[in-house]
């Protein structure tokens, strides 16, 4: 299995240097070396990183759907 | 016998004085007394027999009779008994029948009872089910079109400091938790 | 009626209490979609069997494993997913969510309940898929299933634990065994589940009414996929069922499981199979349709004493076609279970109800799970009745009979016609040993011969009225006392004289 070497960061706006860097450390811990940045309104805030398989999803869009969900 | 001949002699004189055939009445005699001899043999005993036989016969009949009556009665006392052991079975067979009949109706109306019941109850469940179906539907109403305006607010008045922090917080959560 | 700031209250309840998902999914991207099976591009740990989750709520299973690309049928929502749509992983197989809350419910495959009342939430799951209990966790037969039915318990006797096939052609009254079997299982304190595969929704909905009506409801659960559900929820409906029944049986609880039909199971799996694209075997059914059933069958046991001695008994149902027996699926079957009730359509057609066919039917488990009553009085029934069956063949040549054959033969007429018996209508133990007592002693020659069947039923009306004492004193554990058996045919006697003896009591009264 390969690892995946390109980590795809989806953001709702503009962030700035400080924050990319802290992206960047984290993206390279997890093993990828090549990042694609997105702009998505449409997740409203926060972050969704997807490396590989694996996503991490810490959008606002997906919070109020979790709430959603179990209530 | 000269006495007797003359004895008769005169007999004769004197009948034949009277004018009488004394020949031809002791003839008549002769033939009298054969004649009821003959007929005492003839007929006289036959018909005295045939009468007994009858006599018989008709005592016979008699007894035959009797007999016959005897029987009757007793044959129609024992159809009496025959015919009461058979209405006291039929009795017996129809209480039986009866008896089975009414468990079998008591067992048929507490069934129904029961399913009624069961109806009943079943209804009333599925009355409190559609009540809990409103109220979730209620919830589900209020709770989109708060999560709407949420959106909404969020997608309007989120600053970028905030939307930083947002971002921050999960990179640090994310980078614990490995 | 409905309180609003009741329900505003539990909203921000619940709002507070949110648990925090785990934000860190493994997912993937369906690249392929169409006939209900979708191609994933990702998820490069999926398991074999596991969960998957689509967006959109729908849910998937997944049966391809390959290097690039998972392959997974989805449950519903066949036209709703696209390509592109994200999938997530759940980590976990497929599981049924099992409790003492589903008895009594009418639920789908996954849980969810078909039959209007409200949701099913239950503290437990179990997954779908569980190894069968292993052989040092199982223990012996020896408790009977009675199922009401005197040609089954008297012949054919099914045990708790066993695995009892019933199979025939297409309206021979298999379900109908099969229903009349948990009806008779009230008051016995087993459970039943009835999972029902690829059947007519009008049908499931008149066996839920005769169930019901009986008050089955309380100690039964319906499990069902109709025909028109989706093939992958048709294909996992039997091991649902089997989840919630080994809940039940490891808390050493007896349960019936009725599995209608087999035949429709193996259809569905086959329709799966062929659209995965694997390869097509005999009578087009993929290579391990054998193993589709045997690891469902294997998982209904006896357990032993120290593993809570509970039991699953399996009556998996198979149709078959004309009466062929040896087509593949039925072979299969026959050879897993524990022995098969084979029901005839020309016995079916000449009246014969239930049409079991006693000589070609057969259980392996046998007299261990007969009460001892039954099982002597059951002794020499069956070797009867294959003789009176070889006997009536030559009766059609209309020869000049000796009155020993002639006696074989209203005999075994009467015997049966005994064995006839009508839907619905259960006979407990006692009322079995009654009418088989009777029905092979010498009083039957006393019956004329067509009216055997309703004087068994008068006669056991007869008996309940009058004679409930009797009733008492017959111990079904126990063998058959001379006493006791001399009197139910004394009570037999009588009853033959107050109503079918009549006839015949009259004749001889005007020859005297």
């Amino acid at each position: 299995m390969k690892k995946a070497v390109t980590a795809t960061v989806t953001l709702a706006m503009e962030a700035d240097k400080d924050t990319l860097a802290k992206i960047e450390k984290f993206v390279k811990k997890r093993g990828a070396r090549k990042i694609t940045y997105e702009i998505d309104e449409n997740i409203i805030g926060g972050i969704i990183i997807q490396i590989g398989d694996v996503i991490f999803d810490g959008s606002l869009r997906s919070r109020l759907d979790n709430i959603k969900e179990n209530v | 016998m000269y006495m007797g001949y003359v004895e008769s002699q005169r007999l004769a004189n004197i009948f034949d004085a009277l004018g009488f055939d004394w020949q031809s009445i002791v003839a008549h005699l002769i033939a009298l007394i054969i004649l009821t001899v003959g007929l005492y043999l003839l007929l006289f005993k036959p018909v005295k027999k045939m009468i007994k036989e009858r006599q018989e016969k008709i005592r016979k009949i008699e007894q035959e009779n009797n007999d016959l009556n005897e029987e009757v009665k007793s044959m129609k006392s024992s159809t009496e008994v025959v015919l009461n052991e058979a209405k006291k079975q039929a009795s017996v067979i129809h209480d039986n029948a009866v008896r089975v009949a009414n468990q079998k109706a008591d067992e048929i109306v507490s069934s129904a009872r029961k399913e009624a019941k069961d109806l009943v109850e079943r209804t009333e469940r599925e009355m409190e089910e559609e009540r809990n179906k409103l109220q979730s539907e209620i919830k589900k109403q209020i709770s989109d079109v708060s999560i709407a305006v949420a959106e909404k607010v969020l997608a309007r008045d989120l600053t970028p400091q905030d939307n930083k922090k947002l971002i921050e917080d999960c990179i640090e959560q994310w980078s614990e938790e490995e | 009626m409905i309180n609003v700031k009741e329900i505003g209250k539990d909203i921000r309840d619940k709002v507070e209490r949110i648990p925090n998902k785990r934000d860190e999914r493994v997912c993937g991207r369906i690249v392929d979609s169409g006939d209900g099976i979708i191609h994933i591009s990702g998820i490069h740990d999926a398991k074999y069997n596991e969960l998957l989750e689509v967006k959109g709520g729908y849910r998937a299973l997944t049966l391809n494993l390959q290097e690039d690309s998972v392959g997974a049928v989805l449950f519903s929502g066949e036209d709703k997913v696209r390509y592109g749509d994200i999938v997530y992983s759940t980590g976990e197989t497929v599981q049924m969510p099992v409790g003492e809350e589903l008895i009594g419910r009418i639920v789908d495959p996954l849980g969810e309940p078909l039959d209007g009342l409200a949701q099913i939430k239950t503290d437990q799951t179990r997954p779908v898929e569980f190894p069968a209990p292993s052989i040092m966790d199982r223990g012996k037969v020896n408790k009977p299933l009675q199922t009401g039915i005197l040609a089954i318990d008297s012949m054919i006797p099914i045990g708790r634990g066993q695995r009892e096939l019933i199979i025939g052609d297409r309206q021979t009254g298999k379900t109908a065994i099969a229903i009349d079997t948990i009806l008779n299982q009230k008051g016995e304190d087993v459970i039943c589940i009835y999972v029902s595969i690829g059947q007519k929704a009008s049908s499931l909905a008149k066996i839920v009414q005769t169930l019901r009506n009986a008050g089955a409801m309380e100690y039964t659960c319906i499990v069902s996929s109709t025909a028109d559900d989706a093939v992958p929820l048709q294909y996992i409906a039997p091991y649902s069922g089997c989840a919630l029944a080994e809940y039940f049986m490891y808390q050493g609880k007896d349960v019936l499981i009725v599995y209608d039909d087999l035949s429709k199971h193996a259809v569905a799996y086959r329709t799966m199979s062929l659209l995965l694209k694997r390869p097509a075997g005999r009578e087009a059914y993929p290579g391990d349709v054998f193993y589709l059933h045997s690891r469902l069958l294997e998982r209904a046991a006896k357990l032993s004493a120290e593993k809570g001695g509970g039991s699953i008994t399996a009556l998996p149902i198979v149709e078959t076609l004309a009466g062929d027996i040896s087509a593949y699926i039925p072979t299969n079957v026959i050879s897993i279970t524990d022995g098969q009730i084979y029901l005839e359509s020309e016995l079916f057609n000449s009246g014969v109800r239930p049409a079991v066919n006693v000589g070609l039917s057969v259980s392996r488990v046998g007299g261990s799970a007969q009460r001892a009553a039954i099982r002597q009085i059951s002794g020499q029934l069956r070797v009867n009745l294959a003789q009176y069956r070889e006997l009536a063949i030559f009766m059609q040549f209309g020869s000049d009979l000796d009155s020993e054959t002639q006696k074989t033969l209203s005999r075994g007429a009467k015997m049966t016609d005994t064995l006839k018996q009508r839907q619905y209508l259960n006979y407990t133990v006692k009322e079995m040993i009654i009418l088989l007592t009777v029905a092979q002693s010498d009083l039957a020659d006393k019956i004329p011969e067509k009216k055997m069947s309703a004087f068994n039923e008068g006669l056991l009306d007869y008996m309940h009225t009058n004679s409930t004492q009797l009733l008492e004193e017959i111990d079904p554990d126990q063998k058959l006392s001379e006493v006791v058996r001399s009197k139910i045919l004394s009570v037999a006697e009588e009853y033959i004289n107050c109503s079918v003896g009549g006839d015949s009591g009259q004749q001889a009264e005007t020859e005297a």
